[in-house]
């Protein structure tokens, strides 16, 4: 089971749960989150499931536009080389600061068991 | 800014459905555009669920994001498609469902908001209304 905050981590920039700053806190210049918004069950055999498919939203904000699309494509690119499935090049998300623009990319990996 | 995300769900048999409709004459489009508004008032019911029971009170300020759901049942139909659109009017007071549902750095997601339309549950439930509403259209017109 790959982990996705160590994966993310290796790129070099904070990586921390969607929703955990405070509002008074600073940003930092650059930063992902990250949320796990399902993990449903399936290929049940004999009343026990035999995978799970995790689903997550990466977000990249940062005060450059410009590298919220090149640094979340490299984080794309990571995450398909680590057996993430990656449901499109990533989508403009809202950000709560207006020094900071952010994008986020819908990812799956499944787990066998 | 604008989102729209498309989602579609799959009906097993459902190709043998519009197949046996056509052999009786039947406009199938009309049955499709039954099938979608009866998906968007179940939507529309789910999203008045979440908001209700939701950390966020959609009721202060304005209360734009609430009046925002949309309640147009006109569907689109081309290139061999139909299709509704469902949720909340982004460009009417309806952007901040997008930070609720997906959430910011300093706000967690909203979990019952975004399986109200995307949820495993809901595709389910949308499965088996579209699919009802075919099978009724078929029993009809064999009853005639």
């Amino acid at each position: 089971m790959k982990d996705i905050v160590e994966l993310l981590s290796t790129l070099g920039y904070p990586v921390i749960r969607q929703g955990s700053l405070i509002s008074s806190d600073e940003y930092p210049e650059e930063f992902f989150t990250y949320w796990n918004f399902e993990t449903p069950e399936g290929r049940f055999y004999d009343n026990e499931a035999n995978k799970a498919e995790w689903g997550y939203w990466v977000y990249f904000y940062s005060t450059n536009i410009d590298r919220t699309y090149s640094v979340l494509e490299e984080a794309r690119q990571l995450l398909k080389q680590n057996g993430f499935i990656c449901t499109g090049k990533g989508e403009d998300v809202a950000s709560d600061k207006p020094t900071h623009t952010g994008r986020m990319l819908t990812v799956y990996y499944i787990e066998n068991y | 800014m604008a989102k729209k995300r498309k989602t579609g769900v799959e009906i097993v048999g459902l190709d043998e459905l519009i197949e046996s409709l056509e052999r009786f004459g039947e406009d199938v489009s009309k049955v499709a555009d039954k099938a979608l508004i009866q998906t968007k008032e179940y939507i529309n019911q789910n999203l008045i669920s979440a908001m209700n029971s939701s950390r966020f009170d959609f009721d202060s300020r304005s209360g734009n994001t609430r009046k925002s759901l949309d309640q147009d049942k006109r569907t689109e139909h081309g290139d061999g498609q139909v299709s509704i659109l469902a949720g909340y009017d982004i460009a009417n007071g309806g952007i901040a469902s997008i930070m609720l549902m997906y959430g910011t750095p300093t706000i967690t997601p909203d979990r019952k908001l975004y399986a109200a339309v995307f949820g495993a549950k809901t595709k389910k439930e949308v499965a088996e209304i579209q699919g009802e509403v075919f099978q009724n259209a078929l029993r009809e017109v064999e009853l005639k």
